[in-house]
């Protein structure tokens, strides 16, 4: 990968001390309270990105690692765990602190017409408040048109599975990402990826039960078992791409997607 | 001198690391931040939970102590700031250690030395955030003479014996952390030894740099 | 719009809700919490009478040591383990560092209640027991049993008579007397630790010194053979045998003969004659002090960034503010040859950093109090 190393305890290769420039930080720096010095705190690559005019700069550490930490605008995939009062309780991770999912943070919510969510299902969230010192909120509403915009309930025929953040940023972030684009010449699919490093991915109709396959009309069992194969398929694929090179990926795509 | 580390080799932990330095192996593992009970709750910043686990019999005072000793080094190093209302849990597993038989006496620096360093993959591999690196080294001195990394048999002909840890700053060691002597020292003899176990545990430093690079190369093998 | 209005506490609750302003704003105006000046150390008190070893049996030395309201109360038993006959032939000279021992501690802060031993006292206790390792200051040899004696019944006395082969060659020529196995004491310390105020590295101090000074006082029994079950029993762990700890085989026992005559003082390292003398316990074992350092802001430079800041040494930590803001800490244990026997140095607080320059003068005034001790 290119870019230069950086680890804690190095200089930052900015000049902090140029007031002519205006310096925003990024995950992995830290800027001591009292000394006001900015200082690495994170092993990864270093990336400066600085404006035209070179009036700003941003600054900040690429590294990887399991454990989220919520930050402001982060899409979040969450199980939910519990109420308190008129908010969920929702767990991003395990062991994580949980965080509040407020009944009223649902597009039309009122005092009489609640969400229904139910202990153990799958959300789809923004963070729309992050502040370590206090519980960290989500909500289901996208803040520019206030509607449903994608977030919500993740429905249960789904397939929810973990991969490290750098690779959940990549698969949401980037564009130009060719694995999801290699996957959708396999199958169908619908995915959700959460910045917390949870994968949310249905391929065709996905996982249903026996009985809800049988009431179906004009399916057959057998192709359910072949969306059901793939989706699967589909997760194996995508957990294998985060330990390969690019240039064996047509290979591990065909060995995940093998009996399907 | 050398060590061999592999890291993220345990999948249910945040960071992981294994270490074998001279007779010492050990594992540790770093899981955080996560939600601390009510009683390790801090309201401004991380609280650390240390675990130490001998390779063979039940913990006991004497993983309690180097506990302490690793505790006291880490909470200084770790930004805990960063993780106000947050727990980060330790746990440190020897695997090979030095045991004492009969006729010789029991040394805890070894082990103290293989924990400080493990600890410092380990927390780069969990992406907790870090002040500045750390290295650290085990030294015995007999007669004036120092060796690094002493066995068993080096350390119990010594006059005494160290455990340092240096901050590393911009490549350089820059203050001592921690320093565990015990035995028969002459002053100067001391300083002697803590100039020249600057440069080496800058070579340490080496080391650790090399192999973040390709930690770092490897955690984005998939980028093209 | 509510009104923000400045808060001003008294010093004594201060003290407690922000101990680290507190200690900032005393150190400012040179002045530290507890009084002192900042490298003079509490002075410590040894009680010169030996009570506690003269009103019980199985109290064989003991220390009782006052600094100001903290008293630590020392008490040394004994207990009698078999020993590898193998390893017993071996000088001091030969076994290198494993020709030393070590007491085992056990230390109890009282605290008001009872139960588990804390954390602070299992790190105390492992400490003083890893430093009385480390420097050396017990011979194996001091305290391997010889010259047993054996308890012979006398018909026309009605009693048992001890006969010792150094002390009574000649009856004991006349006894079967046939006994293999070796024993050496081993040094259990028990400290307790009232009304303590002091830091946990001063508590330190306090504990090593109270056992060394223990140690220097510390009077060997003698030890008898016999096949009854008369006189103080011991029981005696056998490692080389999975009787699982029962001396039964030969049936004879191991006692301690409480005769007070009979009891010789501990040899202990570098020291010609057993150091009963209270003048000389601390020559070889060293004098345990600790420090602190802390950096203020110059209350009279204030503003100044990095110029009106300056790194204090403090000397014996005390009180709850010392203790709790003071990260950056330092333990030296040095002679009266200017050995030092420990360092043990964290720097826990990235703002006041113990330089070298800070070590050297923790050195001097350790050095400086070894040789006033």
């Amino acid at each position: 990968m290119s870019g230069s190393l950086i680890i804690p305890g190095d200089s930052l290769p900015i000049d902090s001390r140029d007031s002519e420039i205006k310096t925003t930080i990024g995950p992995g720096i830290y800027k001591n309270p009292q000394t006001q010095s900015i200082i690495p705190t994170n092993a990864g690559v270093i990336n400066v990105q600085q404006n035209k005019a070179k009036t700003t700069q941003l600054v900040y550490v690429e590294s990887n690692s399991k454990r989220y930490i919520p930050q402001t605008n982060d899409f979040v995939i969450g199980i939910v765990t519990g109420v308190v009062g008129e908010a969920y309780k929702v767990l991003l991770q395990d062991f994580s602190t949980a965080v509040l999912l407020s009944m009223m943070a649902f597009p039309n919510a009122t005092k009489k017409n609640r969400p229904n969510l139910k202990i153990g299902q799958a959300v789809y969230a923004r963070v729309s408040q992050a502040i370590p010192e206090i519980e960290t909120e989500l909500e289901c509403i996208d803040p520019t048109t206030g509607k449903e915009g994608g977030f919500g309930l993740l429905d249960e025929s789904g397939y929810i599975f973990t991969v490290n953040l750098n690779f959940a940023r990549e698969l949401l972030f980037n564009p130009n990402s060719i694995f999801l684009e290699k996957l959708a010449s396999r199958c169908k699919f619908e995915i959700a990826i959460g910045i917390n490093g949870k994968v949310w991915i249905k391929c065709g109709e996905g996982i249903k039960l026996e009985k809800e396959t049988s009431e179906e009309e004009g399916k057959t069992p057998r192709e359910n078992t072949r969306d059901l194969k793939s989706t699967l398929a589909a997760a194996r694929y995508l957990t294998k791409c985060q330990k390969i090179s690019v240039e064996s990926l047509d290979q591990v795509l065909d060995e995940a997607f093998k009996n399907v | 001198m050398t060590f061999q580390v592999r890291t993220s080799l345990l999948e249910n932990v945040d960071g992981s690391a294994e270490l074998q330095i001279g007779n010492t192996k050990v594992i540790t593992s770093v899981t955080g931040p996560i939600e601390p009970k009510a009683r390790q709750d801090l309201p401004n910043q991380a609280s650390l939970e240390i675990v130490i686990r001998p390779a063979v019999d039940l913990a006991s005072t004497r993983e309690k102590l180097l506990e302490d000793k690793l505790r006291s080094l880490l909470q200084s190093i770790i930004v805990r700031y960063k993780y106000p209302r947050q727990l980060i849990q330790i746990v440190v597993q020897f695997l090979v250690s030095d045991t004492s038989s009969e006729g010789e006496i029991d040394y805890t620096s070894n082990e103290l030395n293989a924990a400080i360093n493990c600890c410092y993959f380990a927390l780069i591999d969990a992406g907790v955030a870090l002040s500045a690196s750390f290295a650290s080294l085990s030294i015995s001195l007999n007669d004036g003479k120092a060796t690094y990394n002493p066995s068993l048999v080096d350390l119990n002909k010594s006059d005494s014996h160290h455990v340092i840890c240096f901050n590393i700053v911009k490549g350089k060691a820059d203050k001592i952390l921690l320093l565990e002597s015990q035995g028969d020292i002459e002053e100067e003899e001391l300083f002697t030894m803590i100039s020249n176990a600057v440069s080496e545990c800058e070579v340490i430093h080496q080391q650790q740099r090399k192999f973040i690079k390709e930690k770092v190369d490897n955690d984005y093998v998939w980028k093209q | 719009m509510a009104e923000l209005k400045q808060v001003s506490f008294p010093p004594e609750i201060l003290a407690r809700i922000a101990p680290d302003i507190s200690l900032q704003r005393h150190l400012s105006i040179g002045l530290r919490p507890n009084l002192r000046n900042f490298t003079e150390f509490k002075p410590i008190d040894i009680a010169s009478n030996n009570e506690l070893t003269e009103n019980n049996n199985n109290v064989f030395g003991s220390s009782v040591i006052k600094s100001g309201s903290t008293t630590v109360i020392n008490t040394i038993t004994l207990g009698v383990v078999e020993v590898n006959s193998s390893t017993k032939s071996a000088t001091t000279e030969q076994l290198g560092n494993a020709g030393y021992t070590t007491v085992y501690p056990v230390i109890e802060i009282a605290r008001g209640r009872s139960g588990a031993p804390t954390d602070e006292e299992m790190i105390l206790s492992q400490t003083l027991h890893e430093t009385l390792l480390h420097s050396r200051l017990i011979p194996k040899a001091s305290l391997s049993i010889n010259n047993y004696g054996a308890a012979v019944y006398d018909a026309t006395l009605s009693n048992y008579s001890i006969y010792y082969p150094d002390l009574n060659p000649q009856e004991f020529e006349l006894i079967n007397f046939n006994h293999s196995k070796s024993y050496t004491f081993v040094l259990l310390s028990h400290i307790k630790i009232f009304s303590r105020q002091k830091s946990t590295s001063a508590l330190f101090d306090l504990c090593h010194l109270s056992t060394v000074h223990a140690l220097s006082r510390l009077q060997l029994p003698r030890v008898y053979i016999s096949d009854t079950t008369s006189g103080t029993k011991v029981s005696v762990k056998s490692r080389s045998s999975n009787t699982r700890g029962l001396v039964g085989l030969s049936r004879s026992n191991i006692n301690i003969d409480t005769n007070k005559e009979l009891f010789y003082p501990l040899v202990l390292n570098n020291s010609e004659d057993a150091m009963v003398d209270s003048s000389g316990p601390f020559d070889h074992s060293g004098v345990s002090s600790n420090f602190g350092v802390v950096t203020v802001a110059d209350a009279d430079k204030e503003g100044n960034d990095e110029e009106g800041k300056r790194s204090i040494l403090l000397a014996d930590l005390e009180g709850e503010a010392e203790e709790s803001a003071i990260l950056s800490r330092l333990s030296i244990i040095s002679n009266k040859s200017n050995t030092i026997k420990k360092i043990s140095l964290i720097n826990g607080d990235g703002n006041s950093e113990i330089s070298l320059d800070i070590l050297k003068q923790a050195l001097e005034i350790a050095k400086l109090r070894a040789q006033q001790m």
